[in-house]
């Protein structure tokens, strides 16, 4: 970065100036409306205990299935 | 060197403050005092390193939109609120001068210079003024920022550590060395 003056004595301006040039308006019609993260919005809990609890369940009847499979398959080993 | 009691900070008034940014958090328009009580702080802090005032009351506006729309991302540390708006603004100026809106520009009261050349146990005469005047362009740019926040601005070094982002001890390590650079060109005219 080059230093590209340097004044000396310059005028100050007046605090009553700058307050009169406040514009606090200006800057909350500008605010963007605070974005909530994906991973902390309700929307994405409820997504992710849906499928957990679907998946959950899927792999609960799986699981019997494949044990009520191999039950049979004892049990048809035992008939012969 | 005297510290300026406008930056300094209580503990009474960073935890009221702290107290305005949880409701501005929830809701802007309670971002009003702290706006009002920064506003001016900050324009002289921006139009004291440029040389055009509209440019200095834009990036002003620019500061706080930029504070307020990242509001939810400040989390209390031990720095005062104020130290992170200077951090703001001192991004947003720098970005200013990179995008060609400003030119860089230094701006001293000829006290200022006197005081300096007290500080360096010489003549207060108008030589001296001058050769210092002189000496000043020749300092790098972080060498002089160092100088007005700690020399012009008189901040502690505290505050200086919190705005560039350095520890205390090293702010005041940078500002006597930055002294020492400008005494040097200062001898050597």
């Amino acid at each position: 970065m080059e230093i590209k003056t340097i004044r000396l004595d310059r005028s100050r301006l007046s605090s009553e100036y700058i307050a009169s040039r406040q514009n606090f308006k200006q800057i909350v019609s500008c605010c963007e409306a605070p974005s909530i993260s994906p991973f902390k919005s309700p929307l994405f809990f409820g997504a992710m205990g849906l499928s957990s609890l679907t998946l959950a369940m899927m792999l609960s009847i799986n699981d019997r299935m494949v044990s009520d499979e191999k039950n049979m398959e004892n049990r048809g080993i035992e008939m012969h | 060197m005297t510290v300026n009691p406008m930056y300094h900070q209580t503990n009474q008034r960073m935890e009221e403050e702290l107290c305005w940014i949880t409701k501005a958090k929830e809701n802007p328009e309670s971002f009003g005092p702290l706006y009002r009580r920064y506003h001016e702080q900050i324009f002289r802090y921006i139009h004291q390193r440029m040389n055009d005032e509209e440019t200095a009351f834009d990036v002003t506006s620019q500061v706080f939109m930029k504070a307020l729309n990242n509001l939810h991302r400040y989390e209390f540390r031990g720095v005062p609120f104020s130290s992170w708006l200077y951090r703001i603004a001192k991004s947003e100026l720098y970005q200013a001068f990179r995008d060609k809106k400003a030119e860089r520009t230094v701006n001293i009261e000829s006290y200022q210079l006197f005081e300096i050349i007290d500080e360096f146990d010489e003549d207060n005469s108008e030589a001296n003024k001058k050769k210092l005047f002189e000496s000043l362009s020749k300092l790098k740019e972080g060498d002089m920022q160092l100088l007005e926040l700690r020399f012009f601005e008189k901040r502690s070094f505290r505050e200086i550590g919190e705005i560039l982002d350095l520890t205390e001890n090293n702010a005041k390590v940078k500002s006597f060395r930055a002294l020492e650079k400008l005494k040097k060109i200062f001898n050597n005219k």
